[in-house]
């Protein structure tokens, strides 16, 4: 063993040979076991210009440089709403997370000082007083521990706890009483005591998998239903097994329903089961296309909303089991719904897909009510209108976003005003059906009610 | 090129705002050549001066053809390719893609002005490009660099139980059985384990950990080690705490040790190097024969009972060539969790030997990976971890708390005995009084600057927030107490890194790799508790 003959120089500088020219990125390929020569890393073609790149990197994100109005760059990872209805939080991958005003969902910025980052798994406390994170170690790290934080409405910390022996969180969720959490890696189920300074403890530790994909709290016993499609519930307090439930097929979501000892199951092969605790009996109850995402409750608790990963939303009668009413999404090619979350006392959802949209759903027509939109999350040709409603329930107008074509509701005013200084000039055209046809009308952007049953095609919203 | 021509400024150019109409290499102005054009430069007032050598358009709020500012908010490091290209890596941005020479020069004159070259990056998208990658205005980079002062408050204790063995390694770095062997008592694994426990009540933590280690074999001194661990499980009952436990071991032991070690302990480092016939030329018994028969039935024993454990493969020269077969022969008869393969260390037994710190070991360790990869499994080399962001190699720089048989502190698990040649620098505490210990300061806080941030031979390195500066014993046994100055390993590390870099790229679909910044709380300690 031996010194180096002098000192590493990696640093950033200047390139003296084979400066000139475009800008390129080159593409690593893996060769694996059966590369030429053994040689592992290839480096393919000419290169591609670096401002192509971008491109790639939103593709590689399941975003495609396109049109589409974006809350995220990435994909949708979380998606909290306060209990009163007027707070939602998103994250995304690596991201920050941001903070909307609902029921218009306008970006408030990011969440904390100094922002709180999505990754990991964040869970939103039933009355919206704690936020719960648990950060799992890089898949590259050498630890395996995790942190378990807990926050305050508004970003402030409350405290923070390592888990050992535990790595990526499948599923969590709190208590009723808000004081216990429980998380799951699939395999283990972990319990923690949250005090009112938001000072997490670990309190109980046992093995419930494998497999477990959802979790849920009924007063004191735990539910969580797995992959191997089985139901199995535990006593939060004591960690005894009290029941054991089959319901089929791999569960891929579950909503415990109000005041019933029933649970409705998500599965990978897209039923909806309902499931009673009592006598164990699973009674599907429709069956869809597409695993199914997202179950969250309806309006009145006599309905739920479930979510399949191919944009299909479907609102079901509990008292029924008939479908009230289904949207699709119209997701672009490879998307996939992601996440789901009820707004409280607002007959909202909010919709979360795999390219970076939010989509404000109105119950129970499942109406889209506005897209969330960063501008600098979006690619420079998104476009979408924007326009101004009274909001009947608040009595205050609220401005929302969809994107460009879109049909604007009645008694809409557009807002279009995309560069500064320069007339705008946006054009009404007439939809299909009635009111009779007529030639495009075009009118100054500057607030004028746009007659009803028309659609506004100007390009309002520039990207970045 | 408006305004001004290029052989009045000679052959450096002028900037024309209203235009925009720059090349890459005409948007400097060094002092020496504006002053002899005197007035003739039209645009001088519109620039100002970049440190004392160029002068750049200064930004013209609304107005068509503003420049466009960025910053280059990343730690870059360039690393040549063997084709002419270059990786550039953000480490702390856990971000890299693999570049021609113009696209590093893009952003040299970025992060040197702030100012987009829009000839270069007439869409501003290869900006944007770096922009979503944080390499741009991506904010304050977290470093990932965590300190100790004042006396040290472990909660995890290493027990250096014996310094005799029951294997004669030709390799031993500690030449374990050449020496009069030290056993460790009781009480001073007791002392050990109270002063963790203790702290780890005061800081609130929810467990101690406890690790058996060489110099010699810890398995030989089986009275200590399974009376010390249910020492450490009484102590922390009493306070509320769990116990992690661990052991290193050449894997020679009895179906009763086997039994134990399954139920009690949380995870094992294994010696073993593969394909018997290079096992047992190196790694032979105090009777000289192999022992990988033995090894070999305690790994299926720990594989039937679902033990988690590790194995450490030591390479010498001679089985360099033997690499890939060895990994294959672990990986297709054994399911340990991890597999670490080091070069053996010119220490001890084997201080006069060829280094197998080589081109050699590079390819094959190289061509292991692949072996491995077939299976399902990777290799670990403990100083390539891309992705694990830390300043500290291993615990020397963290306070490792280690205890040698006389009851001595060492932060090093290859200082394990007070005559050893480099114990000046790295036993820094000795028990005091009838419980606790006390701290030589001086020589903890120098081992707390040898983390990476200290160290200015580092600073160039693309490895060093992942390597953190390697391993300080093979530094000091290298230079004496000299200046760190790298070593063969440097290069062993820096080619499985890239290696490594370009993995992430290849698997994050070919183009480019970007993970993010870590937050502080995602930092990895730097412990390897199986090595």
């Amino acid at each position: 063993m031996k010194n180096e003959q002098g000192e590493p120089q990696f640093g950033l500088a200047r390139v003296l040979k084979g400066s000139t020219g475009t800008p390129e990125v080159f593409t690593v390929s893996d060769g694996g076991p059966q590369s030429p020569d053994r040689r592992r890393f290839l480096l393919l073609g000419s290169g591609i210009p670096a401002a192509a790149a971008l491109a790639a990197f939103w593709a590689e994100r399941g975003v495609a440089a396109d049109s589409v109005i974006r809350a995220h760059a990435g994909a949708i990872t979380s998606l909290l709403a306060s209990s009163d209805g007027t707070v939602l939080t998103s994250g995304s991958g690596t991201e920050d997370l941001k903070k909307w005003m609902l029921p218009d969902g306008s970006l408030v910025g990011p969440l904390g000082q100094p922002p709180l980052r999505s990754a990991g798994m964040w869970v939103l406390s039933p009355d919206g007083a704690r936020l719960a994170h648990v950060l799992a170690p890089s898949r590259s790290s050498l630890e395996r521990q995790s942190t378990l934080e807990i926050y305050f409405p508004g970003g402030l910390t409350g405290g923070e706890i390592p888990i050992t022996e535990f790595s990526q969180p499948t599923a969590m969720a709190f208590a009723p009483d808000q004081k216990s959490l429980l998380i799951t890696d699939g395999a283990e189920i972990i319990v923690a005591a949250v005090n009112p300074t938001g000072q997490p403890q670990l309190t109980r530790r046992f093995q419930a998998g494998p497999g477990i994909t959802c979790l849920t709290v009924d007063r004191s016993i735990v539910i969580a239903g797995s992959r191997d499609g089985l139901i199995r519930t535990w006593n939060l307090s004591s960690g005894a097994v009290v029941g054991r439930f089959n319901t089929g097929g791999a569960i891929t979501a579950m909503l415990l329903l109000v005041g019933q000892p029933t649970v409705a199951t998500g599965h990978a092969d897209g039923a909806i089961n309902l499931l009673s605790l009592g006598d164990g009996t699973s009674v599907t109850v429709t069956k869809l296309n597409s695993p199914i995402r997202a179950l969250v409750p309806g309006p009145g608790g006599d309905s739920l909303v479930s979510g399949c990963e191919d944009g299909t939303i479907r609102s079901i009668s509990l008292l029924t089991g008939d479908s009230l009413s289904t949207r699709n999404l119209e997701l672009a090619d490879g998307a996939k719904l992601t996440m789901m979350a009820a707004i409280g006392g607002k007959n909202l959802i909010a919709v979360g897909t795999s390219t970076g949209q939010i989509v404000l759903l109105d119950l129970p027509e499942l109406q889209t009510r506005t897209h969330l939109f960063d501008p600098l999350a979006s690619d420079q040709s998104a476009k979408g209108v924007a326009f101004r409603i009274l909001d009947p329930i608040t009595g205050r107008t609220v401005t929302y976003t969809l994107p460009c074509g879109s049909q604007i509701p009645p008694g809409a005013t557009c807002v279009c005003n995309c560069v500064p200084g320069a007339v705008s000039a946006p054009t009404y055209i007439q939809p299909p059906p009635p009111p009779p046809p007529r030639e495009g009308m075009t009118l100054p952007c500057t607030a004028k009610p746009i007659p009803p049953g028309y659609t506004c095609t100007c390009n309002c919203i520039p990207g970045r | 090129m408006a305004g001004v021509s290029e052989s009045r400024v000679s052959g450096r150019g002028c900037y024309a705002p209203e235009t925009m109409l720059v090349g890459i290499d005409t948007w400097w102005y060094d002092v020496s050549s504006t002053r002899t054009l005197g007035g003739s430069c039209t645009q001088m007032p519109d620039m100002e001066l970049i440190g004392n050598q160029h002068f750049v358009p200064k930004p013209v709020p609304g107005a068509v053809g503003a420049v466009k500012r960025a910053n280059v908010s990343a730690e870059l490091f360039t690393i040549p390719t063997d084709d002419g290209k270059f990786i550039v890596y953000a480490p702390l941005r856990r971000a890299a893609f693999v570049a021609n020479g113009a696209l590093v020069d893009f952003i040299v004159r970025l992060r040197e002005t702030g100012i987009v070259d829009e000839v270069a990056d007439p869409g501003g998208l290869v900006t944007d490009f770096l922009r979503n990658l944080e390499i741009v205005d991506g904010g304050e980079e977290p470093r990932p660099i965590t300190e100790f002062s004042g006396d040290p408050e472990p909660t995890a204790v290493t027990l250096f139980l014996t310094t005799a063995c029951n294997l004669r390694c030709t390799y031993c770095y500690a030449a374990a059985g050449d020496t009069p062997a030290r056993f460790m008592s009781l009480d001073v694994a007791k002392r050990g384990i109270d002063f963790v426990a203790a702290n780890a009540r005061r800081k609130g933590l929810p467990e101690i950990e406890i690790t058996y280690h060489g110099g010699g074999e810890p398995t030989v001194h089986w009275k200590v080690m399974t009376e010390s661990l249910q020492y450490a499980r009484e102590v922390a009952s009493r306070l509320g705490l769990g116990v992690k436990a661990y052991s290193a071991t050449n894997g020679v032991m009895n179906d009763s040790q086997i039994c134990w070690i399954i139920q009690n302990l949380n995870g094992l480092s294994v010696s073993f190097d593969g394909l018997p016939s290079a096992h047992d030329k190196h790694r032979l018994t105090v009777l000289g024969q192999g022992s990988s028969a033995q090894v070999e039935r305690s790994l299926r024993r720990f594989d039937e009972a679902g033990f988690p454990y590790g194995i450490r493969v030591t390479v010498t020269a001679d089985q360099i060539a033997s690499l890939s077969d060895s990994i294959r022969h672990i990986c297709s008869n054994f399911n340990a969790q991890r597999v670490q393969v080091e070069p053996a260390y010119q220490l001890g037994r084997w201080d006069d030997a060829a280094s197998s710190e080589t081109e050699g070991f590079i390819a094959a360790f190289r061509a292991a990976v692949l072996v491995a990869a077939e299976y399902g499994r990777s290799l670990f080399y403990s100083a390539a971890r891309v992705g694990a962001l830390t300043n500290h190699f291993c615990g020397i720089t963290q306070d490792s708390f280690a205890l040698s048989p006389d009851g001595g502190v060492s932060a090093c698990y290859e200082v394990f005995s007070g005559d050893n040649p480099l114990s000046a620098s790295f036993f820094y505490g000795r028990p005091t009084g009838f419980a606790g210990y006390e701290f030589n300061l001086p020589v903890l806080n120098n081992l707390r600057r040898q983390a990476v941030q200290h160290r200015a031979f580092c600073s160039g390195c693309f490895a060093k927030w992942s390597c953190a500066g390697d391993c300080y014993h093979k530094s000091l046994t290298v230079n004496g107490s000299g200046e760190f100055a790298g070593s063969d390993r440097c290069h062993i590390t820096r080619e499985l890194t890239k290696d490594q870099i370009l993995a992430k790229i290849a698997g994050s679909g070919g183009l480019f790799w970007h993970e993010g910044a870590l937050g502080q709380s995602g930092v990895s300690a730097g412990k390897e508790v199986l090595s």
